[in-house]
This record gives structure tokens, C-alpha cells and sequence, in this order.
């Protein structure tokens, strides 16, 4: 019962009512003493006292009584005297019954024989007053009755006067008494307070310092450290409490250890499948900083895993170009790609890489790292290489005997009046499909030195509206030939442009020649043009035949055609050759473009800025 | 008196088709397949215009167009060099080793005589 807190407290209680009831019997204790003390006082000092002044007024009035016998009136005073010699003698015997004090019996003894005497005296005094007269008589009493009364009155005096004493010295007791028990009941009591105050304290302490040791091992497992065990070993509540509590984090702390466990296999598993991964991949954090690298990455650019975990990626590759691209991916988009390869030379050859980044998303949705994988594109790189200068020879190649054709079917077609009209048709498709191939052939070449960025750009000031005007005048025969409605709605007062004047009216031909293509006689072709966001916006709008959705991104690939609608006077790279010429000057073209409602296509090019 | 054009090229049809086109224009054509050769006939012709193929054996035709322009004796004829290259570079070269004019392969009699008419 004592073990719990409610025993615990109820057992202060106990201690303090214990307390209590011996203060309270100590102090009736004293009261009863000092009761005591005034009781003795009134009831055995006062009685002698009344006693000894009625006796000495008993025997004052019989020496009266006695006198009175003598000279006036003998009967009245022997009536008188024994009257109050009864008188005397019952105060005498209520003296004799409260004797109290030491001398007390002697004196009374003593005043009783005088007294004795005295009466006997009286009688003699009557003898001598009946035999040998007054004179005698009174003689009798100045000689020998004064004296005992005397004797007996100083006797009463005796008694009264040493029950005054005593009573006076009781006084003096009972006060002695009194500041004794106030002394003691106020120490006891001080003891008693002093002694509950701390036996309180302690046991109150006792009771609450596990409940702080308690709140101690809340605070320690909540900052995470699930070892921290409480030593508790009462046997109460708060210790049943803390054992509970001791369960509770072992088990927090098993599930923390097999979730751990389980992480660190997920992890090992992830570190082994990026590790063997022939892609350099390196993990950065937010700061750029090293957290991973697999072992292609420490071939490719020559590293060592721990001599750069934890520092940051421009220390560790030593490049602050590879960081930038990083950098720019990173600030992007969640996942992105740089379509321009970095290079590294390794033993003299350049070997290229695409950098795809991929952010590490944490719990709160937030990004804790980045996952920069670089993509060996080389052997691309190579092929691509490869086919360029393969496109390059084979158009050179083909120039010359080209040449011959193209001469010899001119030549022929001088001089037509020889020929059959058999000949002079074959003459005339083999010049057709001779001017076909030049076109392919310099198509191709352009192709090849686009995508090889070996095309030259000559950028200078111009006027959007004057190029647009020259290639619409020099496509206005074929227009007007299909009875289609050239337009040029750009304002000759828009800012000027930074091009290269022939590429870019190659782009308005071949748009507008498109576009004429695909129109119907009666139909229009507009091109016109806005300023905005530092770009000049560039339309070639026609109400022809459009194109489906799924066809406005291919359309801008090499060798495309669009469903059913063959280009046979095309040689199927004019649109890639022409998004080529707009991406050299930083642009963008996409078209907007509906079946049946006409095509919009649309380009951008950099406003010269003085 | 024609106009006299040497044509300095290895291929036999082209020279062929070259040369003919030329005559029917009223020109006077001689013809040389490599660069020895076309040194040999400069000096010996003396032609009003060379035209000249950049790709030509023994001596190669930007070192023969050189020569030519660093004598003075006929330095001051006018060479077209024809060329199957496109490329800015090789056009650059061919200006820098003094050729007044570049014709691209392929082109048309047209282009051709336009090209020569310029000079004559």
C-alpha cells in the first residue's frame, strides 16, 4: 500500500496527523498541570486561610464576650462566648482537616491546646468571679487569660499567616508551570513544524524527481536517441510509468533498427546498380557538392571516389564548364537534358557527353541531390562524323559528272530542230531530273554543314520587309501561273533585323514555295511580321490544304512527307534545311496549322540592336 | 581574231562539253588536262581567259593559278577557277591564290558564258 503515491501521500498525512495529536496531548497535558496547579492554589491554601481569620474573629469576639461577662452583662457574654467558642472550634476542625503545609499541624495543634486552655481559663475566671469577686476576676484576666489569648490569636495568625505563603508561593508555582509548558508546547511545536517541513520536502521530492527524470527521457528520446533507457526503480505509478515507458523505446528503437536495416539493403542495392552503371554518373547534393561517384566516373575524368566525396564539383572535376551546364540543368527543370555534348579529351581524343540531370526528391517533395548522369555519346559523335563526310564526298563526287549532264542536255536542248520530238522529250526529262539532282545535291551539302556546324552565318543589319519583298518578286511568275495571291503585309517601319540576308530569304523562298505547293488556285499567301520580346516574329500564312497535328513537328525532319501528299518537285529537305537556317540565327520555327483551314508558319530572328 | 580561252580540266567529258559550248559562243578554246601541261600552253597560247580546274593532277591548281599570277608576263590574264568544292574555305583559297572568279560545279552553259562574257 505504501509503495504507490497515494500510499506515499497518505502516509505524509498520517505523519503530519500523528504530529498534530502529540502537539494537541502535550498541550492538554500542560493545561491540565497548570489547572492543577491553580486548583491546589484556590482550594487548599484558601480554606485554612477563611478558617484562621473566622477563628481569629471568633476568639476577638469571645475576648469581647468575656469582657462584656466581666463588666455589664455576665449571662449575655457566657451566651456570647459559647456561642462563638462553638463557632471557633468548627473553623479550628476545618483547619485541622486541611492541613497542607509543613508547620501547619504544629501551629494548629498548638492554637488548639491554648485554646483549650483559654476555655479552661474561663471557667476558672467565672470560679474566681463567683467566689472572690469582679476585681479578682478581672485581676485573673490581665494576668492569665490575656496572655493565652494571645497566645491562640497569634497562633490563628500562624496559620493564616503561612497559608498566605503558601498560597502566595503556589502563585508563584503555577506561573512557573504555566511559562514551562508555553516554553515546551512552543518547541514541541517549532520541532514539530521544523520536522514536517521536512519530512514533506523529502518525501514530496521523493515522489516528484522520478517525474522529472521522466520528462528528461521524453526530452532525450525525442531528440532521437532511442538508446536512452530511464532508471526508475520505485515501485509505484511513475515507475511503472518508466518501465512502460523503457518498453516503449526498445521496441521504437527495434523497428528503427529493422526499417534501418531494410534502408541501408534498398540503399546498397541502389550504390550497386549505379556503380556498375558504364555511364559516368556522379551524385551531387544542393551545394554541388561530391556524394557519389561510380567507377566509370573515376576512369572518365581520371578521379578517385574518396578523394572527392564531399567537396564541391568544380573542385572535384576540375572543370567549371561541366559544373555550369549542371548548374543550368539543375535551375531548369526537374529532368533535362543539354543538347550540346561537353567534351573530354582522354590520350589525345575527344570523346563527347550528353549531361542528363535528375533531381532526388526528399519526403517533403523538396530536392536534396542531383543525379548527373553524361551519356557517352561519342560513338555517335563518330557516326555522325562519318555520314557527314560521307554526304560531303558523295556531293562532291556527283558534282562533276553532274556537270557533264547538266552541259550536255543544255547543249542539246540549244539546238532542238534536229530532233524527233521522242528525243527532245527525253532530252528534256533527263535536263528535268538533272536540275532535280543539282537541287538534292546542294540540299544535302547544306544539310551536311548545318548539322556538322560548318555552315558560315554572315550577320549583318537588314530589313525584314526588303527581303520578304525580293523573294516574293522572284516567286511571282510561279504565283501568278497557279493564280495564287502573293501578299507582303510587313510594315516597311518595323525595327530592323541581324541576319544573313541570303539564308534568310532562302527561308522565305522555301517556306512561300511550300506554301504555293499547297495551295489552291484563287488561294493567298501572306507573310507578315511583329516586333516582340526582343524578336522579330516572321508568319508565311497561306489557305491551302494545312497539315494534320501529328505531322507539325515531323515535318521539320529530313526526307518527311505528310500522309499521301508526295512532294514530287521537292527534294524532302528544303523544311529541314530551313529550321537549320533559323536555329543558326538563335531562332525558332513551328507551324500552326489545321487540315482544311490553311497553314501558319512561323519563325523568329534577333532584332539588330545598334 | 576570237577571243582565245584555255580550259584546264582533267575530266575529258566536261572539257569536251566546256569546249563546246565555248565554240558555239564564238570562242577559241585550248584545252590542257594537267597542270604541267597548262603551264606549257599559257606561255605558248597566251589566252585572253583561263579557266581552270582546282582539282587537277601533277600540279595542283591553286599552285599552278600562284604561278601564273607571280609572272608577269601573264599575270595580268583573267583565271575563272571552276571547282566541285562549295566550301567558303576553298573559295577563299582559290581568291587568295588569285583568281579573279569561282564557278561552282554544277552549272549550265548559261552560267558558264555569263561567267566568261564578264571577263571578255
Amino acid at each position: 500500500m505504501f509503495h504507490s503515491i497515494k500510499g506515499k501521500i497518505l502516509s505524509i498525512y498520517l505523519f503530519l496527523i500523528f504530529l498534530i495529536s502529540l502537539i494537541a496531548s502535550i498541550s492538554i497535558y500542560s493545561l491540565f498541570n497548570l489547572n492543577k496547579a491553580i486548583d491546589g492554589l484556590i482550594a487548599s491554601n484558601y480554606t485554612s486561610i477563611a478558617a484562621a481569620t473566622n477563628m481569629i474573629d471568633a476568639i476577638e469576639r469571645q475576648d469581647s464576650n468575656e469582657l462584656i461577662y466581666l463588666e455589664v452583662d455576665a449571662q449575655r457574654g457566657i451566651r456570647a462566648f459559647s456561642q462563638n467558642q462553638q463557632e471557633f472550634l468548627v473553623w479550628l476542625n476545618r483547619a485541622k482537616d486541611n492541613i497542607t503545609e509543613n508547620n501547619e499541624r504544629k501551629v494548629i495543634e498548638s492554637a488548639n491546646s491554648d485554646y483549650l486552655k483559654y476555655i479552661e481559663y474561663f471557667s476558672k475566671l467565672q470560679e474566681i468571679k463567683n467566689k472572690s469577686g469582679n476585681g479578682e476576676a478581672v485581676k485573673f484576666y490581665d494576668n492569665e487569660i490575656y496572655p493565652v489569648f494571645n497566645s491562640v490569636k497569634s497562633s490563628c495568625r500562624n496559620i493564616l499567616k503561612l497559608n498566605e505563603e503558601s498560597m502566595f508561593k503556589s502563585k508563584q508555582n503555577a506561573t512557573e508551570i504555566s511559562r514551562k509548558q508555553m516554553y515546551g508546547t512552543i518547541m514541541i511545536s517549532i520541532i514539530s513544524i521544523l520536522l514536517g517541513l521536512v519530512v514533506s520536502i523529502y518525501f514530496t521530492k521523493k515522489i516528484v524527481s522520478p517525474i522529472f527524470v521522466l520528462t528528461e527521457g521524453v526530452k532525450s528520446v525525442k531528440r532521437g536517441n532511442l538508446n536512452h533507457r530511464i532508471n526508475i526503480n520505485t515501485h509505484d505509478e511513475i515507475g511503472e510509468l518508466a518501465s512502460e515507458f523503457n518498453n516503449m523505446t526498445s521496441r521504437l528503437l527495434q523497428y528503427d533498427k529493422s526499417s534501418i536495416n531494410k534502408l541501408m539493403v534498398e540503399k546498397n542495392k541502389s550504390i550497386a546498380i549505379v556503380k556498375s552503371i558504364s555511364d559516368p554518373i556522379i551524385v551531387i547534393d544542393n551545394d554541388y557538392k561530391t556524394t557519389l561517384v561510380n567507377k566509370s566516373a573515376e576512369n572518365v575524368f581520371d578521379i578517385s571516389e574518396k578523394d572527392v566525396l564531399g567537396r564541391h564539383m568544380i573542385e572535384a572535376l576540375g572543370d567549371k564548364k561541366i559544373f555550369n551546364k549542371v548548374k543550368l540543368i539543375v535551375n531548369n527543370d526537374e529532368v533535362a537534358e543539354d543538347n550540346d555534348p561537353i567534351i573530354i579529351k582522354k590520350q589525345n581524343k575527344a570523346n563527347y557527353y550528353m549531361i542528363t540531370a535528375t533531381s532526388i526528391p526528399n519526403d517533403d517533395d523538396k530536392v536534396s541531390g542531383t543525379v548527373c548522369v553524361f551519356k557517352d555519346i561519342t560513338h555517335l559523335k563518330e557516326i555522325e562524323q562519318i555520314k557527314s563526310d560521307f554526304i560531303s564526298t558523295v556531293s562532291h563526287e556527283l558534282r562533276t559528272p553532274l556537270t557533264s549532264i547538266i552541259m550536255g542536255t543544255k547543249l542539246l536542248l540549244d539546238d532542238t530542230e534536229s530532233m524527233t520530238s521522242e528525243q527532245k522529250e527525253i532530252i528534256q526529262a533527263i535536263d528535268e531530273d538533272g536540275g532535280q539532282l543539282v537541287m538534292l545535291v546542294n540540299d544535302l551539302l547544306d544539310l551536311s554543314k548545318l548539322e556538322s556546324g560548318k555552315m558560315q552565318i554572315n550577320l549583318e543589319k537588314a530589313s525584314i520587309f526588303d527581303i520578304a519583298e525580293l523573294s516574293l518578286k522572284s516567286l511571282s511568275d510561279v504565283a501568278e501561273s497557279r493564280e495564287i495571291e502573293l501578299i507582303n503585309d510587313i510594315s516597311p517601319k518595323l525595327p530592323q533585323v541581324y541576319v544573313d540576308y541570303k539564308k534568310i530569304k532562302c527561308v522565305i523562298n522555301n517556306l512561300v514555295t511550300n506554301a504555293l505547293k499547297y495551295t489552291d488556285k484563287g488561294g493567298i499567301i501572306r507573310i507578315s511580321a511583329k516586333a516582340e520580346k526582343g524578336f522579330m516574329r516572321v508568319s508565311v500564312k497561306d489557305n491551302g490544304r494545312g497539315i494534320p497535328e501529328e505531322y507539325h513537328e515531323k515535318i521539320f525532319d529530313k526526307f518527311s512527307q505528310v500522309g499521301d501528299m508526295a512532294d514530287a518537285s521537292g527534294t524532302g529537305l528544303g523544311l529541314a534545311i530551313t529550321k537549320g537556317f533559323v536555329k543558326q540565327h538563335n531562332g525558332d520555327i513551328w507551324v500552326e496549322s489545321k487540315p482544311g483551314e490553311g497553314s501558319n508558319f512561323i519563325f523568329t530572328l534577333p532584332l539588330y540592336k545598334g | 581574231m576570237s577571243s582565245k580561252i584555255l580550259v584546264i580540266e582533267d575530266s575529258k567529258n566536261i572539257s569536251l562539253l566546256i569546249e563546246k559550248c565555248l565554240e558555239r559562243n564564238g570562242f577559241q578554246v585550248f584545252l590542257a588536262e594537267d597542270g604541267l601541261k597548262a603551264m606549257e600552253k599559257v606561255f605558248e597560247i597566251m589566252p585572253d581567259l583561263i579557266l581552270l580546274d582546282i582539282l587537277i593532277p601533277k600540279l595542283n591548281g591553286l599552285l599552278v593559278c600562284e604561278a601564273l599570277k607571280s609572272n608577269s608576263e601573264v599575270s595580268k590574264i583573267p583565271i575563272i577557277a571552276i571547282s566541285a568544292k562549295t566550301q567558303y574555305e576553298d573559295i577563299q583559297k582559290a581568291m587568295k591564290a588569285g583568281a579573279e572568279d569561282y564557278l561552282t560545279k554544277p552549272f549550265t552553259p548559261d552560267e558558264l558564258i555569263m561567267f566568261v562574257r564578264k571577263y571578255i
